[in-house]
């Protein structure tokens, strides 16, 4: 349990100083909404991947979905 | 209009070029001769065909709505809700493909170089320089490749020149030994590669000499399917039948080449080619996914947009994914088809409809209507 610790202490301190850098740069209301949202999801994929890397990504949302039509395509 | 910067047609064309060509040159030989195996050179010249009316239907698009790019037309074409639903789909699918390409990227660093360094400091590395790039303005990516195209290829012909010696033509025979359908099986799998052409609606509208547009795109298509079609036939009648076991046989063609005992261990070589070819392509895929982000959410500048998207692409590239070989599975092809060069050729088919019916309509408004 050592090393997640260590990790998430870790990418707090990155993301932070992500956002350090940036907030002064944001100008309107608009552009800190924007912003915020694509942070804010990035930063929970991220928690949530140094807590359980192997969680489920995109990746396996997306074969099963196109996965008859390329076994359509591909039957020879 | 968000970005003030203007390229030129050629600018444009290299970069799209090069960056289609940045993770096909190295990994697409041992996969397409899986199927394909003595015609694998062929299956560039089929899937040109597809490059050849992507870059036709973007045009079309382009030359309907000049200063747009493909998030903005979304709207125009489908309407406000479902625009911006595809242009978000779309932006998805741009910020997945770029994070595919970082990761095939990170896994040949760490399984040739770097063996023991972290997957996240390579891609992290490696975002910071494409995040550099991306924020600097349109006209950096853009000259960037033209900066760096001498050098590369001057890297990628110190590979194939020493090769000429042991290339036997012999190996590509019998042509179509088994009819069409293995190279077009290929073809298939090279469409994993051509749906980058797509991130170009991102960069037409900023075209200072708009005329040669056209002629310059068809151009990068040509180019890249002749460079794939030669490096298949140098990679194939060099190496032969075994190019299938090999996962970068580019990599092995440069370990090969031993001349006069002195020119050798050219890996270094490839390495170059490489990190400058991902540099180009991932600036050519964020630049394009921060400016349709800061276009769908309607934002007055960019560069806000690029670190939280970085961010994106770093996650994407590691989250749920085994090794780099799913990028050429065939649902991940289909995937790839389906937002690369289906959803620009449907939105130019809604829009000629939309044109037919507003065509069709127009006799029929009494004199007065101008609102049409």
């Amino acid at each position: 349990m050592n090393a997640p610790v260590n990790h998430l202490i870790l990418l707090i301190v990155a993301a932070a100083g992500m956002l350090a850098y940036d907030w002064r740069k944001l100008r309107g209301a608009r552009t800190i909404i924007a912003y915020l949202t694509l942070y804010i999801s990035g930063f929970t994929i991220a928690f949530l991947l140094v807590i359980n890397p192997n969680l489920p990504g995109p990746t396996q949302v997306l074969r099963p979905l196109f996965l008859p039509l390329a076994k359509l395509l591909l039957k020879h | 209009m968000l970005e003030k910067g203007r390229i030129s047609a050629a600018q444009f064309s290299i970069l799209a070029g090069m960056s289609v060509l940045a993770t096909s040159l190295l990994t697409a030989p041992g996969i397409v001769a899986i199927d394909a195996k003595q015609d694998m050179w062929i299956s560039p010249i089929w899937i040109s065909s597809a490059g050849f009316i992507l870059v036709w239907t973007l045009y079309k698009l382009n030359q309907a709505y000049p200063d747009q790019t493909l998030v903005e037309y979304a709207v125009s074409i489908l309407g406000r809700f479902a625009g911006k639903t595809v242009a978000a789909l779309y932006l998805v699918f741009v910020i997945f493909a770029t994070a595919n390409v970082l990761r095939q990227f990170t896994d040949f660093i760490k399984l040739t170089f770097l063996l023991t360094t972290p997957d996240f400091v390579i891609s992290g590395c490696m975002l910071l320089v494409c995040w550099l790039v991306a924020r600097s303005g349109i006209e950096t990516v853009a000259r960037l490749p033209m900066l760096l195209l001498p050098l590369v290829t001057l890297f990628v012909l110190m590979i194939y020149t020493p090769s000429i010696a042991d290339i036997r033509f012999e190996r590509l025979t019998p042509v179509m030994e088994k009819g069409a359908v293995p190279s077009l099986i290929g073809a298939f799998r090279l469409l994993s590669w051509m749906p980058a052409f797509s991130i170009m609606n991102f960069y037409m509208p900023y075209l200072n000499n708009r005329k040669h547009l056209l002629y310059w795109s068809l151009g990068s298509v040509v180019v890249v399917t002749l460079t794939l079609s030669v490096t298949f036939v140098i990679v194939y009648t060099v190496i032969g039948a075994a190019v299938v076991n090999y996962t970068y046989p580019f990599m092995i063609l440069a370990r090969y080449i031993s001349f006069t005992e002195f020119f050798e261990h050219l890996e270094s070589i490839v390495m170059m080619i490489w990190v400058i070819q991902i540099v180009i392509r991932i600036s050519f895929g964020l630049y394009g996914a921060a400016l349709g982000m800061a276009q769908c959410f309607g934002l007055t500048g960019y560069k806000p947009m690029v670190p939280p998207i970085c961010m994106l692409i770093l996650l994407f590239s590691l989250w749920g994914i085994e090794n780099a070989q799913f990028v050429s599975s065939p649902s991940m092809v289909v995937y790839y088809t389906l937002f690369g060069m289906m959803l620009p050729f449907l939105l130019l088919v809604v829009y000629g409809i939309r044109q037919l019916f507003a065509e069709s309509d127009s006799p029929g408004y009494p004199e007065g209507e101008t609102s049409a």
